[in-house]
């Protein structure tokens, strides 16, 4: 077990050392490969988002002041890795991405559980707004004021994208439940 | 935590909270990859530009070593400027040895013409062409045909006896009235002489004024840029900033350099200049992201290699900080998506000492020496649509800097007085202009300064 203590490891990586960037990396790898995944479509492109990020994170570890978590900090640079590529990517995103038709919201409780992997597959077949949009409030907690500004839209748009992205969630949530198979494709 | 659709959100944030998967094998050699990379490409930099000034000394040394030695030649095969004028910028022949080509050319058909020895086979057909551009001598049908041919034979220089006999009946005899009017001997050489022949004691000798002092003015774009090194001696000892971080996030920019000399000729090879220049050297800050600074309300504070510069929000336009600053609400930082130039003006009295590698029309020189300045100014400035906006740093810098400069440069004198010239130069400051001594920070610049001089 790697004897140094977190602070020695910020050190050695600001000074550039690839062993301690190394060991940065095997502390946390697993944690923001986690946030990565509802961030992104599918596994490859969460590694994409996790590669990205820590190249950030390597670059700029400098400026970490230890204000607050490590930990915290690494994952909003791997936020805003993912909202960097949402940006240079939306023009792809076709119409279809953005109009799902959806169901009538289901309104009464479920009794259950979901695992959190099929939670995350969930997060994953949203379109990328929508995903997008929905982490930054549901998880992250930001107000649709800022993310309006993080992405480059209004706020009206900010609210109705949540919103359809909470339907489209609740519906796939109740085809979960419906369906006798628990692992969802 | 039970599902439940009214509380989807808090349902899905406490579920993910702590989420962790394994990365894909992999992922760290990766990334291990492109960070050995990311520093390549920083020494990659620096080699391409090493290399571009290497290949502009080859090329220099290579165009001065063409300009300057003659072809070879082969035993007996001697230029026609040897053969005719063994010293260059001879004076014209006299009067007589032409009366005895003439003699000579009139001498038509018989044996003894000289035999198609190079040097005097090509004089004669010089003279015939000489002679059919002179409309009053009656010229046979097809002689001008003849004097081409004749052009093209002496380039080849394979010129037949039977041939020269040819050319020789096609003269006028000397009983004829006309008075040929035969070129001067040393503009004949000129016009007629094969290319391959020619050597720099062919050209027209340069102008050389008497002339020991001269003034000039020149103008140069720049390639600014600086070289920094992290002291750990001067740091405090909780500070631990990372050299590759400002070498990522900064970057060279483009500038100016001007101003007017006046030189002195110690020797033919050696000269003094001196003058006054106003430069402008700095770099750019790239991905700008700053921190608030503790308990003081709208202040930004940007590391940067020459300290930490200030940005006071509420000075910035509206449309600025709505479009361009982006502040994330957990970690205090705040990402500006803009660039800072920084820029350094300098009043320099270069102390320089030229000497002259090749000193003719085309000149080629070296030129190395000091160039001492004075700080007049220093800004930090975002552009936001055209308009900048000045920041402050909190560094203090030296208002002095000791610049050692190097150059090779070519010249090339319109008149005897008037001289163009093209002088690549690079600047490299002796000095750290921080105070603050905990990064070394040292400007430099490429230059190519293109300029004028008078001589008097």
């Amino acid at each position: 077990m790697d004897e140094r203590t977190l602070e020695e490891i910020i050190n050695g990586c600001k000074a550039g050392n690839v062993k301690d960037q190394e060991r940065l990396f095997n502390l946390y790898s697993e944690t923001m490969f986690g946030v990565c995944l509802y961030y992104s479509r599918d596994t490859s492109e969460a590694e994409d988002l996790l590669h990205d990020g820590f190249l950030k994170i390597f670059q700029h570890i400098h400026t970490f002041r230890y204000q607050g978590s490590f930990e915290g900090w690494m994952r909003r640079i791997m936020v805003n890795t993912s909202l960097e590529r949402f940006r240079k990517e939306r023009h792809l995103y076709s119409l279809s991405d953005v109009e799902n038709t959806l169901e009538d919201v289901m309104e009464e409780n479920i009794i259950g559980q979901i695992s959190t992997k099929d939670l995350v597959k969930l997060i994953q077949d949203l379109s990328p707004r929508y995903r997008m949009v929905f982490n930054l409030y549901a998880v992250e907690g930001y107000s649709h004021k800022e993310i309006s500004r993080m992405m480059g839209i209004t706020e009206g748009t900010s609210k109705s994208n949540l919103a359809r992205a909470r339907a489209i969630l609740q519906r796939n949530v109740k085809h979960f439940f419906l369906t006798d198979s628990k692992t969802i494709k | 935590m039970q599902y439940d659709p009214k509380n989807l959100d808090q349902y899905f944030a406490e579920s993910l909270n702590g989420f962790r998967q394994k990365p894909p094998d992999g992922t760290w050699q990766r990334l291990e990859a492109d960070l050995l990379a990311a520093r390549r490409h920083r020494r990659l930099i620096l080699y391409r530009w090493t290399a571009a000034a290497a290949m502009l000394l080859i090329a220099l040394a290579a165009a001065f070593y063409f300009t300057t030695i003659t072809p070879d030649h082969q035993p007996g095969d001697q230029p026609l400027s040897q053969v005719q004028a063994p010293a260059t910028c001879q004076p014209p022949i006299p009067a007589a040895p032409e009366n005895d080509i003439l003699q000579n050319i009139t001498q038509e058909s018989t044996p003894t013409i000289p035999s198609p020895s190079t040097g005097q086979t090509a004089e004669m057909i010089t003279r015939t062409t000489g002679q059919s551009d002179v409309p009053s001598v009656p010229v046979p049908t097809g002689e001008p045909e003849i004097a081409e041919t004749l052009v093209t034979d002496e380039i080849q220089k394979e010129v037949t006896p039977s041939e020269d006999a040819e050319i020789d009946a096609a003269q006028p005899s000397p009983g004829d009235n006309h008075v040929p009017d035969i070129p001067e001997p040393e503009q004949k050489n000129i016009l007629t002489k094969p290319l391959t022949d020619f050597t720099f004691q062919d050209q027209p000798e340069v102008i050389k004024t008497n002339s020991r002092w001269s003034i000039g003015g020149s103008f140069a774009p720049v390639y600014a840029y600086r070289s920094i090194r992290i002291d750990a001696e001067e740091l405090p000892p909780d500070v631990n900033p990372d050299i590759n971080y400002y070498n990522s996030s900064e970057e060279p920019v483009y500038s100016y350099s001007g101003g007017v000399d006046v030189a002195v000729n110690m020797s033919d090879k050696w000269q003094f200049r001196t003058g006054l220049y106003l430069s402008s050297l700095g770099h750019s800050n790239q991905e700008v992201t700053a921190y608030e600074a503790e308990g003081v309300k709208d202040l930004l504070k940007v590391s940067s290699s020459t300290g930490v510069i200030r940005i006071t929000t509420s000075k910035l336009p509206e449309d600025f900080v709505d479009n361009s600053v982006r502040r994330d609400s957990i970690t205090d930082a705040v990402y500006i998506n803009s660039s800072i130039r920084q820029s350094f003006t300098y009043l320099e009295l270069p102390l320089l000492v030229r000497y002259a590698l090749l000193d003719r029309r085309f000149g080629l020189n070296l030129t190395g020496g000091f160039s001492p300045g004075i700080m007049t100014n220093y800004q930090a400035q975002f552009t936001y649509e055209g308009e900048r906006i000045d920041l402050d740093n909190e560094s203090d810098f030296y208002s002095m800097i000791l610049n050692s400069q190097v150059g090779l440069g070519i010249n090339y004198k319109i008149t005897g007085s008037l001289t163009l010239s093209l002088d690549p130069a690079f600047k490299y400051s002796l000095n750290s202009i921080r105070k603050d001594h905990s990064i070394e920070y040292h400007p430099y610049s490429i230059s190519v300064f293109t300029g004028i001089r008078y001589s008097f």
